[in-house]
C-alpha cells in the first residue's frame, strides 16, 4: 500500500513527463492486444474453415467457380444452379466415398432475424458437411417441419418463423465466424414447401429458385490413395453438363499462405513499434531521472540504499505501465469487438473471435510485458543515478 | 569521534587539488564554524567529513574505522543513523508534504521505523522551529527561510551524533538565521557534534571551534 501511494506521489510529481510515458504505452498497447486479437481471430476463422470445408472436391456449374469458392471461404450462398442429375452421375464412380448434395436460396429476410438469413437445403442420408457443426446442446431429428439454425440465428421457444410459417428447431450449429452463423439448414423433403412458401410471401425467385429438381453444388471425398486426377477424369467424363470444379484443400493452403503474410507483418510491426516504443521510453526515464537526481542524492544522504533509489524510480514508471498498458488493451477490445464484422467483411477471410479466456490472458500477458518493458527502461538511468557520488548529484551548478 | 588524516580532495586531476594535507578531529559536544570565502572548499569538506565525497587521498576516521571503506550497506546504515546533513541548497521532495518530507528518507527500505511515531517526533522539532501550521504544506508553499528550517528538522530526526550544515543561513533574514543557529548550537550542547560551514558573521558570535578553511 505505501509503495503505491509513493508511485501514484512519483507520478504526479511531473505529470507531463509521466505523459510522455503513458501515451507511447496506450499506443502500443492498443497495436498490440487489437492485431493480436485480429490474428488470433483469423487463425481461428482459417482452422475452423478448414473443418468446415470437409470435402475434397467440390462440383459446380460452369462459371461459378468464384462464386463457388467465395461460398467456401466465407459461407455467402451462391446462386448457381444444375441439374440434380450431376449429382446421381457421379453417384457410382469407383473411388468416392462420399458424395452429398447442397441447394442455395440466398439472403432471403426472414422474421427471426434482424439482418437476411440464408437458407441451405442439404440430404441429412448423404451429409458429411452440416452434421459435423450440429452443436449437441440441441437436438432433435430433423424432417421437414424442423429446421438447424446458424449460432446466430435465435428462435423464439425452439421456433423460427419463415415466409409466415413455423418451423421447430431441431439443432443449433456452432460457431464458424462465418455467415454460416446466420443461415438455416432444411432437409430436401422442405424444399417444395418452402420455395412455395417463399413465393407466396413475396420473396423474389428466380426461374432457377422455382425448380426443385436443381442443386448448388456436389461435396465429395475419395477414398484414400486414390488418383484424384483419374477420379476428376471420370467424374468430368460421367456428367453430361459442363462443371466447374474447386479444391477446397488447395483453398485452405493458399488461404494459410495469405494469413502467413499477414502474421508476419503484423509481427514485424509489432517488433519495430516495441524496439521504438522501449527507445523512446529509456529517453524519457532519462530525463526523469536526471531531472530527479538531486532527489535522489538526498535520499542518499539519508542512507536510503542504491537498491531502494532503483526501485523509488522504477515503481512510479510501471504503476503508469500498468494504467496505461491496461487502458490500451480496453480501447482495443472495445473497438475489435465493435467492429469485428465490419473487419471480418473487409478482410475477406474467416473471422472468428478468440474466447473470453484467451482475451483475458492477453490481458495479463500484454499488461505484464509493457510493465516489464518499462521496468528495463528505467533501469539504465535508475541504476546511473543511484551510482553518482552524493555530493556531487546534490550540488547546484555554482555551489 | 571524527578524524580527518592527510585529507586531500580534487574534483578533476588537472584543476589539482581543492585542499590537502588536511589533519583535523572533531569531538562530539562541539560546535565548530568552518569559516573562508565562497570557493574555498567549506561544502566539499563537510561532504567529505559525512562520506558523501571520497577523498582523492587521505582516511575520515570515524569510531576508529575508515568510513570509506565500509562497506555500502555500512555506510548507508551510518548515513541513517549517525550523521545528519543539511544541504546548502534546499533540495525537497517535490510531490510530498512538509512533515513527508522530513520522514520519508528515513522510511524507504526501513521497516522497522514506526511512520506514526516518526511524524510524532517530526512534527515536534518543526514546531520547536516555528513551522507547526505548515506541516501538511508542500515545499513549493515555503518560503526559503522555511525550507531550511525543514532541511535541519529532516536532518535531527533521528537525532544524529554528527551534524554538518552546510551554508544554513546563506540568503536568509537575519531573525530566520538566528532561529536557525541557535537550535543547532543548542542541539550540539546535547554531547553531539555540529559542523557548520558559513560565512555568516553572525555564526561567530556563538561559542564556537572556529576552523578557516584557508589556513586548514
Amino acid at each position: 500500500m505505501q509503495k503505491l501511494r509513493r508511485s501514484i506521489k512519483s507520478v504526479n510529481r511531473n505529470p507531463i513527463y509521466s505523459l510522455f510515458i503513458f501515451i507511447p504505452l496506450v499506443i502500443i498497447s492498443f497495436m498490440f492486444f487489437a492485431g493480436t486479437v485480429v490474428d488470433q481471430s483469423l487463425v481461428r476463422g482459417m482452422a475452423n474453415m478448414e473443418k468446415r470445408l470437409g470435402s475434397d472436391l467440390m462440383l459446380v456449374p460452369a462459371g461459378s467457380k468464384e462464386e463457388a469458392t467465395s461460398t467456401l471461404l466465407e459461407g455467402y450462398r451462391g446462386t448457381f444452379y444444375f441439374s440434380k442429375d450431376a449429382y446421381e452421375q457421379i453417384l457410382n464412380i469407383d473411388g468416392i466415398k462420399e458424395v452429398t448434395a447442397q441447394f442455395y436460396l440466398k439472403s432471403l429476410s426472414a422474421d427471426c432475424c434482424s439482418s437476411e438469413v440464408e437458407i441451405v437445403f442439404y440430404d441429412p442420408e448423404s451429409d458429411f458437411i452440416i452434421g459435423s457443426w450440429i452443436n449437441s446442446k440441441v437436438t432433435a431429428k430433423q424432417d421437414a417441419n424442423s429446421i438447424i439454425i446458424g449460432s446466430q440465428v435465435n428462435a423464439t421457444n425452439g421456433y423460427i418463423k419463415l415466409f409466415g410459417k413455423e418451423y421447430k428447431v431441431a439443432a443449433q450449429m456452432a460457431k464458424t465466424g462465418t455467415s454460416l452463423d446466420s443461415s438455416v439448414y432444411f432437409t430436401f423433403d422442405s424444399l417444395e414447401s418452402v420455395l412455395t412458401d417463399a413465393q407466396n410471401g413475396g420473396a423474389f425467385l428466380t426461374d432457377n429458385q422455382k425448380q426443385t429438381n436443381l442443386i448448388s453444388s456436389v461435396f465429395i471425398n475419395v477414398d484414400d490413395g486414390v488418383d484424384l486426377e483419374k477420379i476428376i477424369e471420370n467424374i468430368e467424363d460421367s456428367v453430361d453438363e459442363d462443371i466447374d470444379i474447386v479444391y477446397p484443400k488447395e483453398l485452405s493452403s493458399s488461404l494459410r499462405t495469405n494469413l502467413k503474410g499477414i502474421y508476419t507483418s503484423t509481427h514485424l510491426i509489432f517488433i519495430f513499434t516495441g524496439i521504438l516504443i522501449f527507445f523512446i521510453l529509456v529517453i524519457v526515464n532519462i530525463i526523469i531521472a536526471n531531472e530527479r537526481k538531486r532527489e535522489i542524492a538526498l535520499l542518499r544522504v539519508f542512507g536510503v540504499s542504491r537498491k531502494n533509489v532503483i526501485s523509488i524510480l522504477n515503481e512510479g514508471a510501471v504503476l503508469i505501465a500498468i494504467v496505461a498498458s491496461a487502458t490500451g488493451c480496453v480501447l482495443a477490445n472495445i473497438i475489435v469487438v465493435m467492429f469485428s464484422n465490419l473487419l471480418a467483411r473487409n478482410l475477406d477471410m474467416p473471422y472468428l473471435l478468440p474466447s473470453a479466456s484467451r482475451i483475458i490472458l492477453l490481458y495479463i500477458v500484454v499488461i505484464a510485458v509493457l510493465a516489464l518493458i518499462t521496468a528495463l527502461s528505467s533501469l539504465v538511468p535508475a541504476i546511473y543515478i543511484s551510482g553518482l557520488e552524493v555530493y556531487k548529484a546534490l550540488r547546484k551548478e555554482g555551489e | 569521534m571524527i578524524e580527518l588524516k592527510n585529507i586531500a580532495v580534487s574534483y578533476n586531476k588537472s584543476a589539482g587539488n581543492v585542499f590537502e594535507n588536511v589533519n583535523k578531529t572533531f569531538d562530539n559536544n562541539e560546535f565548530v564554524i568552518i569559516k573562508g570565502p565562497s570557493g574555498a572548499g567549506k561544502s566539499t569538506l563537510l561532504a567529505v567529513i559525512g562520506a558523501y565525497l571520497n577523498p582523492a587521498f587521505g582516511n575520515v576516521i570515524y569510531n576508529g574505522k575508515d568510513i570509506n571503506k565500509l562497506s555500502k550497506k555500512k555506510i548507508d546504515l551510518i548515513h541513517r543513523e549517525k550523521f545528519g546533513y543539511v544541504p546548502q541548497s534546499n533540495v525537497m521532495l517535490k510531490s510530498y508534504s512538509i512533515i513527508e518530507n522530513v520522514t520519508s528518507p528515513y522510511l524507504y527500505g526501513n521497516k522497522n521505523l514506526e511512520k506514526i511515531k516518526l511524524e510524532e517526533r517530526a512534527g515536534q522539532i518543526l514546531s520547536d522551529l516555528g513551522l507547526s501550521n505548515k506541516l501538511y504544506n508542500k515545499p513549493n508553499e515555503l518560503s526559503g527561510g522555511e525550507l531550511k528550517r525543514v532541511a535541519i528538522a529532516r536532518a535531527l530526526l533521528m537525532e544524529p551524533e554528527i551534524v554538518l550544515a552546510d551554508e544554513p543561513t546563506t540568503g536568509l533574514d537575519s531573525q530566520t538565521g538566528k532561529i536557525i543557529l541557535d537550535y543547532l548550537y543548542n542541539y550540539s550542547r546535547k554531547n553531539k557534534l555540529v559542523i557548520v560551514s558559513t560565512h555568516d558573521e553572525k555564526a561567530f558570535k556563538y561559542e564556537a571551534r572556529i576552523e578557516d578553511i584557508t589556513s586548514l
